[in-house]
């Protein structure tokens, strides 16, 4: 754990909101991240990561400080996530029109599937992953969660995170075959 | 060949969450299978095409993100902790019994060193009852851990004129002088109160009349917010102890714990003429108001009543601990780091002036630098929730003022601050 952050953990436990404040800076981007690329509604996922954070604030008093910040109040916002995504007001709500991500352009192994056709088919095949199979493949690709983290985060059994988790890659990569069975290869990688 | 491991085997290989057995039992299926290889590096790619799509967020979203957290933190936080009421009518009834038979004592030994330097006290009735409002609010203060004035107990061992034990009158001698040296002591840091709100600093005409104005209601509620003022009575918070309050936000370098202030600070030691008791009295609702702010929370005296008071006193809390020495600046630094965040421009306009203060008063301590940052960062919050152009000006000044400093360890977070002043479009 970072010192200097540990600190600030220890000044916001003792109820100083400045150094709390400094913890949210430093997480925001992640959190909010973590739970757009579940709820999918910018407005959401604003309420999910405010929520998380203030949750985490009152549960302070629990964390281990010994522990990383950013799995535990990722956890925090992909519950709070996927519980609404659970409830009967998302299901009620609409599908976002636009996409919510656009595709990065650049040089690399995956400049050929990022372009703004393979781009468009990655967020319509992101999009249209269930919501419980996004809620996981998000906390593994993105937030680098195990899979006893990702089942803790969900209430859910590492089992069902196996095969959530197989389910949304297989998903896409069916979608996806025309660009990245090449595009892989030429990364090269088995990660 | 080994049969094809399922994809969700593929998947856990992928995230390295096989145990040894199966990861082994993958690795040799994958040397001699290359569909199963494909098959892998589909999976990863799929992987790194999601990483490589980024979020699309509202410009400025960031910027106001921790601050609204903060905001709604601070309304639902409770107030910093207060002791309750039985414990002031506690203190009040314990020193009542105590002092009020010493004083009656006290009459019979006027020869005393230490009783020559008290005024003849009121009618008894009179002496108790002023003394029991008093006491209710400083009595418990004043026994947290005063230590008797050396200049007291180095004086000549009165001869005892009645027959009272000589150990119990002479420590009852020494808490009427500590009491008197305080209160005389705080008299001279309440002085300051009266001086212009900002000596060191020059002022532009707005914040000269910002200064002066009186405060309204809704200013009133800022200060409370702020943690200088309580503008409702307590009695519904008074169950609410904040966990940590007294300790919290523990500066970089740890100050002195307020008892060891109590007993060492210069005012313990100052000693100054002794004024009447009838001004000390009228003293006693600010010395009050001074104990707790220097105890680093904020109280809501028992028996003030309504608060009123002006925007120049509000700051003067601060200013005021200029002679009290380096424990009372960090009380201070301590009760403006730990208080509620602001919740209006106004609020926050108190803070940064609050901040201003401290750092122009005490421009050698340890968080001064910090005070400064702080004066921008919030002085662009006041912006940001007002949208009022003066506090753009304030804060961009200020900005710039700190980044022209010869040492500036914390540019990066004014420039932030300033960021956040430039308009969005």
């Amino acid at each position: 754990v970072d010192p200097s952050e540990a600190d600030l953990l220890a000044k916001a436990r003792g109820g100083n909101l400045f150094a709390f404040e400094e913890i949210v800076k430093r997480y925001q981007r992640r959190v909010y991240g973590a739970a757009l690329r579940i709820v999918r509604r910018h407005e959401v996922a604003d309420d999910v990561a405010q929520e998380a954070f203030i949750r985490a604030h009152l549960a302070l008093h629990t964390f281990d400080p010994t522990r990383p910040f950013g799995p535990w109040i990722c956890r925090i916002a992909a519950n709070l996530a996927i519980n609404h995504i659970r409830s009967r007001q998302a299901r009620e709500e609409p599908l976002p029109d636009e996409h919510l991500e656009t595709p990065a352009r650049g040089p690399g192994a995956l400049e050929g599937l990022l372009d703004d056709e393979a781009g468009a088919m990655l967020r319509s095949a992101l999009a249209g992953l269930p919501a419980e199979q996004r809620a996981v493949f998000t906390l593994r690709v993105f937030e680098e969660l195990s899979y006893r983290e990702i089942a803790d985060a969900l209430q859910i059994n590492v089992g069902t995170v196996m095969s959530r988790l197989s389910r949304a890659r297989e998903r896409l990569r069916e979608q996806l075959a025309a660009y990245i069975g090449p595009a892989g290869r030429r990364a090269g990688g088995t990660g | 060949m080994s049969a094809h491991p399922s994809p969700e085997q593929l998947g856990a290989y992928l995230d390295g969450e096989l145990d040894a057995v199966a990861r082994a039992a993958v690795d040799v299926h994958l040397r001699e299978c290359g569909e199963c290889g494909a098959h892998l590096a589909e999976l990863s790619a799929v992987d790194d095409a999601a990483r490589a799509v980024p979020l699309e967020v509202p410009e400025g979203y960031f910027e106001h993100f921790a601050p609204r957290v903060r905001a709604r933190l601070a309304k639902k936080a409770p107030a910093r902790w207060r002791p309750p009421a039985w414990g002031w009518a506690a203190a009040a009834a314990v020193l009542l019994a105590v002092l009020t038979p010493l004083a009656l004592q006290e009459q019979g030994v006027s020869t005393t060193p230490v009783a020559q330097r008290l005024e003849p006290p009121p009618a008894p009735a009179a002496s108790a009852g002023g003394r029991s409002e008093r006491d209710a609010e400083t009595g418990a203060k004043q026994d947290e851990g005063f230590a008797p004035p050396a200049t007291i107990q180095a004086s000549p061992a009165p001869a005892p004129s009645v027959a009272a034990p000589e150990a119990g009158k002479r420590a009852a001698d020494h808490r009427l002088a500590r009491r008197d040296q305080a209160s005389a002591a705080r008299r001279d840091e309440v002085a300051p109160l009266q001086e212009p709100a900002h000596p060191k600093r020059e002022e532009s005409p707005a914040d000269a009349a910002r200064s002066k104005e009186k405060l309204n209601e809704e200013q009133l509620a800022d200060l409370g917010a702020l943690g200088y003022v309580s503008p409702t009575a307590p009695a519904e918070q008074e169950g609410h102890a904040a966990p940590g309050a007294a300790g919290a936000g523990a500066p970089a370098a740890a100050p002195p714990p307020l008892a060891s202030q109590r007993q060492h600070g210069p005012r313990a030691q100052n000693t100054v003429p002794r004024e009447g008791r009838a001004e000390e009295r009228k003293a006693a609702k600010a010395d009050v108001a001074k104990d707790k702010d220097d105890a680093g929370f904020t109280e809501e005296p028992a028996a003030a009543g309504t608060v009123t008071g002006t925007l120049e006193e509000s700051l003067a809390v601060t200013r005021r601990s200029r002679d009290v020495g380096q424990g009372a600046a960090w009380a201070k630094y301590r009760s403006l780091a730990d208080g509620a965040a602001p919740r209006s421009d106004g609020e926050a306009r108190l803070l940064r002036e609050a901040w201003r203060s401290f750092a122009d008063e005490n421009p050698g301590h340890p968080q001064a630098d910090e005070a400064r940052v702080r004066v921008v960062e919030i002085g662009a919050l006041a912006y940001r929730l007002g949208l009022r152009d003066q506090d753009r000006e304030t804060a961009l000044r200020d900005g710039q003022a700190y980044l022209e400093r010869p040492a500036t360890p914390r540019a990066d977070r004014v420039r932030a601050a300033l960021k956040t002043l430039e308009p969005t479009r």
